[in-house]
């Protein structure tokens, strides 16, 4: 091949003429600007003619390509301004008998919409042509370098070009590769450790090509099989797996014949926290009803604390328009408003159907998720949709949150609150818990009937795992908690008679005085003449099992107990204990067993009633009770 | 003694109806003339039991006199027995409920 010239005007030579011809090879006017003006060839033995007709004006000066079909010696005339065929004059190099053409193309095969180039060689008199038009870049020696950008119909076919000068022809071909990917749209984001499956048409058929991934930056794909490279042919399908080499992701390309831009990415769900405050727009109280990402089954982390509660929900109950939101605070890489855009929150219930609708707070990691009629068990996934077109699917979901969230429907609030006023109604046996459960369900002061000593109240505040689930109260955010009544009866009354006389309270005495055994003893070893009354002190932990008012009231309780105890002489019979405590109880709920108590709880200050209150009672009295040292 | 037997089987559903009208006047002075260590709940159980005797009593009596009560002392009977019955299940079945759970509350 003669050394190409480079493509300026100086190197070109404006007589260069071009004819167009369209991909069947008709020969047809090109429209060129180039060649714009008609132009009378001149018959030339030498490339380096000048043309009479055209003036260095008609050629651009920047370095531009022409538009040629033949390279002839014949005069050739453009007409009409959009088509031109211009003539080149040639010369022989050299005068020999055999004449020789030769069609060179550079590439087997292209992309659409890449130039192809080559080169084409004459040794003799005439014109070269080629069909399909190619531009001219250059001349060589008995010849010129050209170049073709292939048209949309030559996309997914096998172009051939035909050099005809004389009576010789000669012919090379380019594939010119059309990759269809599907499907569509084409995902341009991965999650870390998922698969997208692509699948690809390469046309024309037995073309093989590359798929390339290059790296950039922190993020990884490869095919499934772990490499970054691979042939394709034909049609089918591949998988891209993308994972994380660093705490850090990003952008990857997949270069196949274009270059689609592929992203890895990555969300993390940190924290859910009950949307307590609905009306405002930006997320409050996240530390009252909340649980974190290392929140597990089973330790309550989050909404344990103190009690080391063993559940694994998160108690709330929807609003009175029946919605049910949550703040949630969560990391997403790269964090770029692309991602975020495509980044959703759902419920997911226990059929996976997914719920709600989730808006991000701009220049935050936080995202209030909302939906409306749903109750039940939920967990809150994230994941990303790229198509906006259809709904966020579960095959959308990229991280899922180990704790759920138990939702109280307004309609399962009401139906609580009846079964529970049903329950007091006929209460008639249980006549404290009966009081407590109709204060707790109307928000008033527990009466108990005949009961001379109606209670103090007291405002408390309710805090974080103050009750066993963080609802039951309306919580401040200047706070942090929510304020509550504390109701305090002194000695004397129904209460404190009857747990003076319960079997549990005579059980934790006699379980007192037996531990003090050995120190009566050595009293009356010490001083056998005297009757002597003793004091105990301990702090007890209490479950009113037996007694069922108590139970159903207190269930269990803690208090800080003190015994007066009167040892006579002789036999060491106890005569008189004297028992002096004060019982602390905070009336709320256990889901798992009570769960329409629980329900009714988790809707105070949204649906109603069901405010958590504090109990204290105040023991100073006589324990009735046979014990004998 | 028609009267007496009256107002006898009439007592322990008199009882039990004045013990739900404090309930429902929410009266607390009752409670001071009443001895120590009387509850409601003991005064529940007085009424339904007695009202468990006045019942067999009533049998008794119809099966071997034929005597037959006042209205009102049917109609007290039987408003208060249907409420006593029913307190009782229901009372039962919420211990029952909660006794298979352990005791909800803590602190």
């Amino acid at each position: 091949m003669a050394e190409s010239s480079s493509e300026t005007e100086s190197d070109w030579d404006p007589t260069l003429s071009s004819t167009s011809s369209d991909n069947n090879g008709e020969s047809t006017s090109s429209s060129s600007e180039d060649f714009s003006t008609s132009s009378e060839t001149t018959s030339s033995e030498d490339f380096s003619t000048s043309s009479e007709t055209s003036s260095s004006e008609d050629f651009p000066s920047s370095s531009e390509e022409t538009t040629s079909e033949s390279f002839s010696s014949e005069d050739t005339t453009s007409e009409g301004g959009t088509s031109s065929e211009d003539s080149l004059s040639t010369e022989s190099p050299t005068s020999t008998s055999s004449e020789a053409l030769e069609l060179i193309v550079d590439q087997e095969q292209v992309c659409c919409h890449q130039w192809i180039t080559g080169s084409v060689t004459y040794t003799g008199d005439g014109s070269i042509s080629i069909s399909p038009s190619v531009t001219i870049t250059g001349i060589i020696e008995f010849g010129y370098t050209w170049k073709y950008k292939p048209t949309d119909e030559d996309c997914g076919t096998n172009v051939f070009f035909v050099a005809t000068a004389g009576d010789l022809e000669d012919q090379g071909m380019t594939s010119v590769v059309k990759v269809t990917l599907g499907p569509t749209p084409l995902p341009w984001l991965i999650p870390v450790g998922r698969y997208r499956t692509i699948n690809y048409e390469i046309k024309p058929s037995g073309v093989y090509i590359n798929a390339i991934i290059r790296r950039a930056g922190a993020g990884d794909i490869q095919f499934e099989d772990g490499s970054h490279a691979m042939t394709l042919s034909g049609s089918g399908d591949f998988s891209l797996f993308a994972v994380a080499i660093s705490s850090d992701v990003g952008d990857v390309e997949l270069v196949i014949c274009s270059i689609v831009v592929l992203t890895v990415a990555y969300v993390q769900i940190d924290k859910v926290w009950e949307n307590l405050l609905p009306a405002l727009p930006f997320p409050m109280l996240e530390n009252i009803n909340f649980f974190t990402r290392n929140s597990s089954a089973g330790t309550g982390s989050g909404t344990g604390g103190p009690h080391s509660v063993p559940y694994d929900f998160l108690l709330m109950s929807q609003q009175q328009d029946e919605t049910a939101g949550v703040w949630i605070r969560f990391q997403v890489k790269p964090n770029k408003p692309a991602v975020r855009s495509v980044l959703k929150f759902r419920y997911s219930t226990g059929m996976n159907e997914l719920l709600g609708n989730s808006t991000l707070v701009d220049d935050a990691n936080e995202a209030r998720l909302s939906a409306t009629g749903i109750s039940g068990d939920a967990s809150v996934v994230a994941g990303f949709q790229l198509d906006p077109e259809s709904a966020f699917t579960v095959s959308d979901i990229f991280t899922r949150t180990q704790f759920i969230v138990r939702i109280v429907s307004k309609s399962d609030y009401l139906m609580a609150i009846e079964v529970l006023e049903l329950l007091a109604f006929f209460g008639e046996t249980f006549p404290i818990a009966r009081a407590f459960l109709l204060a707790f369900l109307h928000d008033t002061t527990p009466h108990i009937p005949l009961d001379p000593i109606p209670p103090i109240i007291l405002d408390r505040e309710l805090k974080h795992n103050d009750a066993h689930h963080n609802v039951g109260a309306q919580f401040s955010p200047e706070t942090n908690s929510g304020p509550i009544k504390e109701y305090a009866w002194g000695p004397g009354g129904i209460i404190a008679d009857k747990m003076l006389q319960s079997f549990e309270i005579k059980e934790h005495v006699r379980i007192i005085l037996d531990a003090h055994r050995a120190e009566v003893l050595a009293y009356f070893d010490a001083f056998p003449s005297e009757p002597h009354t003793f004091e105990f002190e301990s702090d007890v932990d209490i479950q009113f099992a037996e007694t069922w008012d108590l139970h159903l009231a207190f269930g269990s309780a803690r208090m800080p107990v003190r015994l007066l105890v009167t040892v006579r002489l002789g036999d060491l019979d106890v005569t008189h204990v004297r028992l002096v405590a004060t019982v602390q109880d905070f009336y709320n709920w256990r889901y798992p067993i009570d769960p329409d108590g629980a329900r009714v709880q988790a809707g105070y200050g949204k649906l109603g009633s069901g405010r958590v209150f504090r109990v204290s009672v105040v023991l100073d009295g006589q324990v009735e009770i046979q014990y004998s040292y | 003694m028609t009267r007496f037997m009256n107002f006898a089987l009439m007592t322990p559903a008199l009882l039990g109806l004045t013990l739900l009208a404090l309930r429902a006047v929410g009266s607390s002075k009752a409670g001071m003339f009443l001895p120590d260590r009387i509850s409601p709940d003991r005064l529940f159980w007085v009424a339904a039991i007695g009202q468990l005797l006045a019942l067999v009593c009533f049998a008794i009596l119809r099966l071997t006199t034929g005597w037959r009560p006042s209205r009102l002392c049917v109609w007290l009977n039987v408003v208060w027995t249907l409420y006593a019955s029913l307190a009782t299940v229901v009372g039962l079945a919420w211990m029952y409920k909660s006794r298979f759970g352990f005791p909800r509350v803590g602190y």
